[in-house]
């Protein structure tokens, strides 16, 4: 995929107060890419400056080849689109009000943005309380609502802010299967956030931001991989604790995956790319040699634990 | 000023129209105004009419007498509803959406531009209303009564609110810079 956004010695400063320093990176077209940070890391201004609200002290930012300082604002207004952190609604009106006023700044033809205001409502689950003032209406709705807004300039990039902070489940995952059904429609997503949960139901690529410099930037597995958090399978199992692990490896488990193995008396801890498409074969090598299985955990790579891992002990304090 | 500009201060200006009647503690900030102009135009049309027009020369009084007394009410409500409330100057800092507004390419000075152009036409419309009454009361006065002609008109019904308004916001301004410079220190 041809890089669409392209950053290079991007640098932040507020007076003297460096917030985002020297940041390289590309986003691919079509891809979903996300800022994994702390409060204060710098996310909010890096986003704002992705938008082009805030322009960098030095470095560059192109979309599409063009410099996105340089660029008209209705072209840059039909590339990118934003999702603030906060609500950016106006309470007394309605869904279709908010929807309509955004919309109107858009040179879009009437027509098609009532086609575009059905198809966002639709798509967040916001139809039935349409002509509801949202003041009268639970948060969530407020948050699905902010988020169907950006689909209105038709933009190829959609910036989001933590989308589904302080949301519940259902919620949470109406938003997230919205932008996974627009990415794989072609938008970029870029997500900045403080929560890996919405990095892990929508993004690809991810790069982790800690005062202002990226600590870590690729694709969701490959960091997960890199810092020792694969998926995992614990199990324990009588008569393993006679058998050399080479063997284990090499003649019970010969047609699976396997990162790594290691074996402490009756119980595995085997690491591998994905546990779900293997589970069943290892299950099966155990059960055709007669080995009974007593117990079995499966735990996920933690995206939590890397950004701990990196973050180190600033962030837990 | 380009076309884009001109459509983004009307949108803001029809924006904050549909949150007048949207919102109630606004609705009735501008309900009170308004009964207050239609109270004076009242009073006007019938006390002050029949005490002060018996000694004072109403040709050459009128119609910028009752009306200085409501340009005074125009400018301290609208300087308040500029301050304070959904349709004020700081509502679109608050709500957030003013970074929507900014990647929309509405810039600080047509949302600006737009919200005065709200409260213009909304000191048009109570300088019209005010003036309704007024002329209505003073009707036995002759064949133009409160001396309208179009000058007068202009004047009394286009410039002096437009003076008001513009006014409250440079006071508004003075009073913005001095808090935002006295916190900074």
């Amino acid at each position: 995929m041809d890089a669409l956004v392209k950053v290079k010695n991007l640098t932040k400063s507020f007076g003297s107060n460096k917030v985002l320093e020297n940041l390289n990176f590309e986003i691919a077209d079509g891809e979903s890419f996300g800022i994994l940070g702390p409060a204060g890391s710098g996310k909010t201004t890096l986003i704002n400056t992705l938008a082009g609200i805030l322009k960098p002290s030095e470095g560059s930012v192109t979309i599409a080849g063009n410099d996105l300082y340089a660029m008209s604002g209705p072209k840059a207004r039909r590339l990118i689109s934003l999702v603030p952190q906060t609500l950016a609604l106006y309470p007394d009106f309605n869904a279709h009000d908010n929807l309509r006023f955004f919309g109107s700044f858009n040179n879009i033809k009437k027509r098609r943005l009532n086609e575009i205001m059905l198809e966002a409502l639709d798509l967040f689950e916001l139809t039935p309380e349409a002509h509801v003032p949202i003041n009268k209406l639970p948060y969530s709705y407020s948050k699905r609502l902010s988020v169907a807004i950006s689909m209105l300039s038709d933009p190829k990039i959609i910036m989001l802010e933590s989308p589904t902070e302080g949301l519940d489940d259902r919620s949470a995952r109406i938003i997230t299967d919205g932008l996974n059904l627009l990415s794989n429609r072609g938008k970029t997503i870029i997500v900045a956030t403080t929560y890996t949960r919405e990095i892990t139901s929508v993004c690809r690529k991810v790069g982790i931001m800690h005062q202002g410099t990226l600590l870590a930037l690729d694709y969701l597995e490959n960091i997960l991989n890199c810092f020792g958090e694969q998926n995992q399978i614990e199990l324990e199992a009588d008569g393993l604790e006679n058998i050399p692990t080479d063997v284990i490896r090499k003649q019970l488990f010969c047609s699976v995956p396997i990162e790594s193995l290691e074996k402490f008396g009756s119980t595995l801890l085997i690491k591998l790319e994905s546990t779900t498409e293997v589970l069943s074969i290892i299950l099966e090598a155990l059960g055709d040699s007669g080995i009974p299985v007593k117990n079995i955990r499966l735990s996920e790579g933690s995206l939590e634990n890397v950004f701990y891992k990196l973050a180190g002990r600033e962030l837990r304090d | 000023m380009g076309k884009s500009a001109l459509t983004s201060w009307l949108v803001i200006a029809g924006k904050d129209f549909k949150i007048l009647f949207k919102n109630r503690s606004l609705f009735l900030i501008f309900m009170g105004v308004l009964a207050a102009l239609i109270t004076l135009a009242i009073i006007q049309g019938t006390f002050i009419k029949e005490t002060i027009y018996t000694w004072l020369d109403a040709d050459k009084y009128l119609p910028m007498l009752p009306n200085y007394m409501i340009y005074f009410v125009i400018f301290t409500s609208t300087l308040y509803m500029m301050n304070q409330g959904p349709a004020s100057f700081t509502n679109e800092y608050q709500t957030g959406t003013i970074d929507r507004l900014k990647i929309q390419n509405v810039s600080i000075f047509s949302l600006s531009a737009g919200k005065i152009v709200f409260f213009y036409l909304i000191a048009i419309i109570l300088t019209l209303i005010f003036n309704g009454l007024a002329t209505y009361f003073f009707w036995d006065k002759g064949i133009t009564p409160m001396n309208w002609t179009v000058s007068n008109a202009l004047v009394h019904i286009l410039l002096w609110p437009l003076g008001m308004v513009l006014g409250a916001y440079i006071v508004y301004l003075i009073i913005s810079l001095i808090n935002f410079y006295s916190k900074k220190r």
